[in-house]
């Protein structure tokens, strides 16, 4: 019987239950408890046959129970399981082998690491420099999209060096004078 | 980390199991004793000797142990350790059943004893013969239910079968039983 569904309850439910369950209410099905309870009270009949049930029940009960010796519950505890604790001689191990590893990861770390070189090193001169993109020097590359003539529009600073594309201080003189700009005056 | 005791006693047998399976000494202890007796009870009304009941009853808890590492709260302990007791038994049952058939049975002596004890005693040895004396079937039913007090749908899953079976095999025993028990119980009562 499905032990959670109300069931309706009969003379004839009740006497396969008491059969099968006997007399004592709380051995009976769960779903039916509550029914056979009320028929019992309410009927004379279900009366009857629940004393029957409940007199067969004494008899069984005159059978004791058991009690385990201690001699059974020492070898049944002897045998449970165990926390494992590592043994004596091997906890200097459990201290010492990962301290090991770590010294050897250490040293494999610092002794492998080498200066990258590059694959390859290329200084490229001013030459090759100027050759790039048909530009005439390093400031080109910043003013050639501006389409900015540099000569005339770089400062007169004293630049003399003529790799850097810079004129001398007497053309950068001659060249302040002509646009109004002050000799040596940084823009 | 271990379960003290007293912790241990509030805790339900399936949370007590994984804590076995760690190691846990309190919730072995308390393990056993909600359950061990039972068990050699169990083991007793099946078998018939004490000696036995107490060899099967370890047994069955060798078995909880080596399954205690592994449980899972999803499984009902007591259902589990009714049907590992079950197995156990019917299994020596099997084994020994040329011997058992060939035991000598106590004979009921009929004469009225003046002790209240000794009725008692007596009575209870004819109740353990008529168990005895029940298909293996009906005898584990009838003691699963009514002795070890589980429930018809705990019982029925013990034993593998559904509950209607059950209730045929306790309805069975229960008669048989009966009509055993109540002529000589009668007459004990006459006795007095």
């Amino acid at each position: 019987m499905d032990d959670r569904v109300e069931m309706p309850m009969t003379l004839e439910r009740l006497h396969v239950i008491l059969d099968a369950y006997g007399g004592a209410p709380e051995r009976w099905p769960a779903a039916e408890r509550a029914a056979a309870t009320r028929l019992v009270e309410q009927s004379a009949v279900a009366r009857g046959l629940w004393e029957e049930a409940r007199t067969l029940d004494g008899l069984l009960d005159a059978l004791p129970s058991e009690d385990p010796s201690a001699a059974l519950v020492e070898r049944v505890l002897a045998a449970a399981p165990r926390v494992r604790r590592p043994r004596r001689w091997t906890r200097p191990l459990a201290i010492a082998v990962p301290l090991a590893a770590a010294a050897a990861l250490a040293l494999w770390w610092t002794t492998s690491r080498e200066a990258v070189e590059p694959v390859a090193t290329v200084r490229l001169d001013e030459s090759t420099l100027l050759a790039l993109g048909g530009y005439s020097g390093p400031t080109d590359v910043l003013l050639g999209g501006f389409t900015v003539d540099f000569v005339d529009h770089v400062p007169a600073v004293g630049c003399s060096d003529a790799t850097l594309g810079c004129t001398d201080l007497d053309d950068a003189a001659e060249r302040s004078s002509r646009n109004g700009t002050a000799a040596g005056a940084v823009a | 980390m271990l379960v003290k005791r007293s912790s241990a006693l509030q805790e339900s047998d399936e949370r007590l199991m994984i804590r076995a399976g760690r190691g846990d000494r309190a919730a072995c202890e308390v393990l056993v004793e909600r359950h061990l007796g039972r068990i050699v009870s169990f083991a007793r009304r099946s078998v018939g000797t004490s000696a036995d009941a107490e060899d099967l009853a370890q047994e069955v808890f060798l078995r909880v142990w080596a399954a205690a590492p592994r449980w899972t709260t999803k499984a009902r302990f007591t259902t589990w350790l009714y049907r590992v007791a079950t197995n156990v038994c019917l299994d020596h049952i099997a084994k020994k059943r040329e011997v058992a058939d060939g035991e000598a049975r106590e004979v009921a002596d009929p004469r009225p004893e003046p002790s209240a004890a000794l009725h008692e005693a007596r009575l209870a040895r004819h109740v353990r013969e008529a168990l005895a004396g029940l298909p293996e079937t009906q005898r584990t039913a009838i003691t699963l239910c009514h002795y070890q007090g589980l429930r018809n749908i705990e019982a029925a899953e013990a034993m593998g079968v559904s509950v209607e079976a059950l209730e045929s095999l306790l309805a069975r025993a229960r008669r048989t039983m009966g009509a055993r028990l109540r002529p000589l119980a009668a007459a004990l009562l006459a006795a007095e």
